[in-house]
């Protein structure tokens, strides 16, 4: 009877530990959910993003319409960028100006500001896929990727772009 | 005294007495207490804010992909969008629209601006930053340059 009410040190240490322990898992696991809802956030924001950009390089000439043949090409002269002269159809001489700028730039006129890129244009029309464009460096980082198809000097080329986030 | 009366009076010694290690143990668990309280309050606080940044972003991306499909629409396209009143928590926030960016403002322990780029900078009125009242937003196209405005 005198026993009655009593708590042994012995085991309230003992539940403070477990207690503790389960504590420090539930704060591991819960800076865990809010990295990975951080991550699928990124990830759909980029997708979206990268569908974004590779529907307008397609689909659309530019603002200007011959933004190819201006002497300076950055945000303040070129509004937009687009490498078709119709809708799914590409000009060459734009991709080939699009070569010409800096990475920086490219970026830049891409609506890009955090994430980096990798844009590869692939001849995909004979037998063997052939590279016939690449911009930016592919990257060892979390990724999207886009595939668009066009046409390229009457072949089928496919429009690959990479954003790394 | 018999014995029977000297174990009587040894168990109303122990009655109520509590030792020193329970103590600590105790005071150990009150801090551990305040500190559970503590913790669980910032990561209340984190969360609401996570929810907050989250929907600003949405907000600022919604609107920036907007402009982008009616950028990509053409001329004499027309749409109407509806953006909430405020953000999460009844928090207040304008938008402020750049050449090739929408930014959303809001102040939460300092300024926030979380923001999403446009694919098009040819922003009637963004130059110095138009800005954009929540709500309803009519967003037309012509000849290339897009329109914003209130409705």
């Amino acid at each position: 009877m005198y026993k009655k009410g009593q708590v042994s040190n012995f085991d309230l240490v003992i539940a403070m530990s477990i207690f503790i322990f389960i504590l420090f898992v539930m704060v591991g696991t819960w800076d865990e959910i809010s990295r990975k809802i951080y991550h699928y956030e990124d990830r759909r924001s980029t997708y979206y993003k990268g569908l974004d950009i590779t529907d307008i390089l397609i689909k659309t000439t530019g603002n200007p319409t011959n933004w190819d043949r201006l002497d300076t090409i950055d945000s303040s002269t070129v509004f937009a960028i687009g490498f078709a002269s119709k809708p799914n159809v590409l000009d060459e001489d734009k991709i080939e100006k699009f070569e010409s700028l800096e990475y920086g730039e490219m970026k830049d006129i891409l609506g890009l500001s955090k994430e980096d890129f990798n844009l590869v244009i692939h001849n995909i029309g004979g037998s063997d896929e052939i590279l016939l464009y690449s911009f930016g460096d592919g990257l060892n980082k979390s990724h999207v990727r886009i595939d668009r198809y066009a046409i390229l000097d009457e072949d089928l080329v496919r429009l690959s772009l990479k954003l790394y986030y | 005294m018999k014995a029977t009366q000297i174990a009587a009076a040894y168990r109303m010694d122990r009655k109520g007495q509590i030792s020193v290690d329970l103590i600590i143990s105790i005071i150990i668990a009150m801090i551990l207490f305040v500190f559970i309280l503590n913790f669980a309050e910032s990561q209340y606080k984190k969360t609401e804010d996570t929810i907050r940044v989250l929907n600003a972003k949405h907000i600022a991306e919604k609107l920036a992909r907007e402009i982008n499909n009616q950028y990509l629409a053409g001329n004499g396209a027309v749409k109407y969008i509806t953006l909430p009143k405020t953000l999460h928590g009844g928090k207040i926030y304008n938008i402020r629209v750049f050449p090739g960016a929408v930014l959303v403002d809001y102040t939460v322990m300092g300024e926030r601006n979380p923001s999403y780029k446009t694919l098009t900078s040819d922003i009637y009125g963004a130059q110095n930053g138009l800005n954009l009242n929540p709500g309803r937003i009519r967003i037309s196209n012509v000849n290339g340059t897009i329109y914003l405005e209130n409705v």
